[in-house]
């Protein structure tokens, strides 16, 4: 008699409700199946989101680099750059990471950082054709997060496609890079 | 979609008030009042669909009136948006509804002494000890007559080309589903169809078979997501098993084996709870169901979960209205708690209290199910 049959093979860390409902929409729209990802996101309040990411990274690369030969894993991570922006966020998961006494990268590691800077909100008003400055921190927030639906499939048709609506945010396009050469399409 | 609860001298609700949302998880220690939340739900439901009357054992007995107040009078509020079509446009219309229920001493009798409705603050029904008066969608004076008071009159009412908003109102508290899943007491056999499904769902079977009628375009959807929760898991199907009763079995078709059907009652309790779940998820799609449901997850194995709630959170306020849930279990603590959470505590006097879980403190590292299962989270 047939058990339950739940495999994970894509683990998203991000910081709250609206970093993930995007990301989840995203990677639905590039044929990515619901029940192949496990979410692991902030427990809320105000700026704990961001904490919570930096601080859970390096576990669950631990945790990757652990599973990674016995189960085909990925782990996608998402935290704002705010105002370190794209470089200065790695630069700070890099030492996180060294402190913990983890590389970062390693060859062929399926582990995509995605860092919308300012945050989410500056992705979502690019995606509803809005010019974006990435140094501006009060982009709209949305009235509930499952309203990224259609920003998330614009977003998700734009990669397929190969081209972003220029001019995108640098840190769209880093991230649309990071997809491309850490990730798989399912 | 329900915004607002209002109840008074019902058990630990005592001039008690809770705020919903499209989603909402009830969250507090046992003993708290979430259950006493959900069967408030589940009495006026009842109640309002006609198909219970106020002294009914799962209604409002005398049992449930707060033991320390003394007091014979219980009240119920709600405020609810619905979107009523007239003239080809849709608007969002607020409906207030209050019932006021009187028990006499001994607990043999109750009655309703009060119970109004109105829409955009402007009157729609009311009845006052079994007089009614009726309000047509203008405001303006309707019919009178003469109910029983031990039911609700608003419920007895004829839909008709006056009263649009009050049968919008009725058949929504009608489709309301509020139930507890106790996966090991369902029956597999149905004697007939049913319309609602029951507080405990030990008539899943009778319900499905309802809404295998009233919903047939979703069972495709319920079936293909069913053969990826459970391995080998072919179809659901309702086969005879008696002049009018139909059984709830439950086909396997396996890689490298001969196919085979299970009775409902023989799989495991786990297997039964998320065919509930997804077929509470799926077939009440498009419906306008509110759903609440009190610990969903029981029985079900902690990798399935997360993807319920998630199909869940997805469909809410879109597919689905409204899902209100209670749980103690740190996947829905964790996944859903610090948005959509409300705290539910014992206050001075023993009496109800909310507070919104975003207000409690989280410091970026514990997760909240840390916080509750070190008892701080008060």
């Amino acid at each position: 008699m047939g058990t339950v049959s739940r495999q994970v093979n894509l683990v998203v860390l991000c910081e709250d409700s609206q970093h993930e409902t995007f990301l989840r929409r995203f990677l639905k729209a590039r044929n990515w199946d619901r029940r192949r990802i496990r979410i692991e996101r902030g427990p809320g309040g105000m700026g704990s989101g961001e904490q919570f990411v930096r601080t859970s990274f390096p576990r669950e690369l631990g945790k990757y680099r652990q599973k990674k030969n016995q189960v085909a894993i990925d782990l996608v991570v998402m935290i704002d750059g705010d105002s370190l922006g794209v470089i200065g966020r790695i630069r700070q998961l890099a030492d996180q990471c060294r402190e913990c006494d983890i590389d970062m990268r390693q060859e062929g590691g399926k582990v995509a950082i995605f860092i919308p800077t300012w945050n989410i909100e500056t992705w979502l008003a690019y995606l509803d054709g809005a010019a974006v400055d990435e140094t501006e921190r009060n982009y709209p927030k949305l009235g509930r997060p499952r309203e990224c639906a259609r920003h998330a499939r614009d977003l998700a048709e734009s990669c397929r496609s190969g081209e972003l609506k220029e001019p995108a945010p640098a840190s769209l396009e880093a991230a649309r890079h990071e997809y491309g050469v850490r990730l798989r399409d399912q | 979609m329900f915004k607002r609860l209002y109840c008074n001298n019902y058990r630990g609700l005592v001039n008690f008030e809770i705020e919903l949302d499209e989603l909402t998880l009830l969250l507090g220690r046992n003993g708290s009042g979430k259950t006493s939340v959900l069967d408030v739900m589940f009495a006026l439901c009842r109640l309002l669909d006609g198909s219970a009357k106020v002294t009914d054992s799962s209604i409002f007995p005398e049992r449930t009136l707060t033991r320390w107040q003394g007091r014979k009078e219980q009240t119920f509020e709600l405020d609810v948006e619905l979107d009523v079509e007239f003239d080809g446009s849709v608007q969002c219309v607020p409906f207030t509804y209050r019932l006021e229920v009187e028990h006499e001493e001994g607990g043999r009798k109750a009655r309703i002494n009060r119970e109004i409705l109105a829409a955009n603050g402007q009157p729609l029904f009311r009845s006052d000890r079994g007089t009614v008066q009726l309000y047509r969608d203008d405001h303006s004076d309707g019919p009178m007559f003469l109910a029983d008071w031990s039911a609700s009159a608003l419920a007895r009412v004829q839909p008709g080309p006056d009263n649009r908003m009050l049968t919008r109102f009725a058949d929504f508290m009608g489709r309301v589903i509020v139930c507890s899943l106790s996966p090991a007491s369902f029956a597999t056999e149905a004697a007939e169809e049913s319309e609602r499904l029951g507080r405990d769902a030990t008539n899943f079977a009778a319900w499905y078979r309802h809404v295998l009628q009233e919903n047939p375009g979703q069972v495709a959807e319920l079936t293909s997501e069913l053969r990826k929760v459970i391995v080998g898991l072919d179809q659901l199907s309702l086969v005879k098993a008696g002049l009018d009763v139909r059984a709830l079995m439950v086909s396997f078709a396996e890689e490298g084996s001969k196919p085979y059907s299970l009775r409902l009652d023989e799989i495991s309790d786990g297997q039964r709870a998320l065919i509930a779940l997804y077929a509470l998820a799926k077939l009440t799609a498009n419906q306008d169901c509110a759903l609440f449901l009190d610990e969903p997850e029981n029985c079900v194995a902690l990798a399935e979960i997360q993807p319920w709630l998630m199909e869940i959170a997805d469909s809410c306020g879109e597919s689905l209205p409204q899902v209100v849930m209670c749980s103690h279990h740190p996947e829905l603590i964790d996944y859903l708690g610090h948005e959509n959470g409300i705290l539910l505590s014992r206050g001075n006097g023993g009496v109800t209290r909310t507070s919104k879980l975003k207000d409690v403190s989280a410091d970026g590292v514990l997760k909240l199910s840390e916080l509750f299962a070190c008892g701080w989270e008060q």
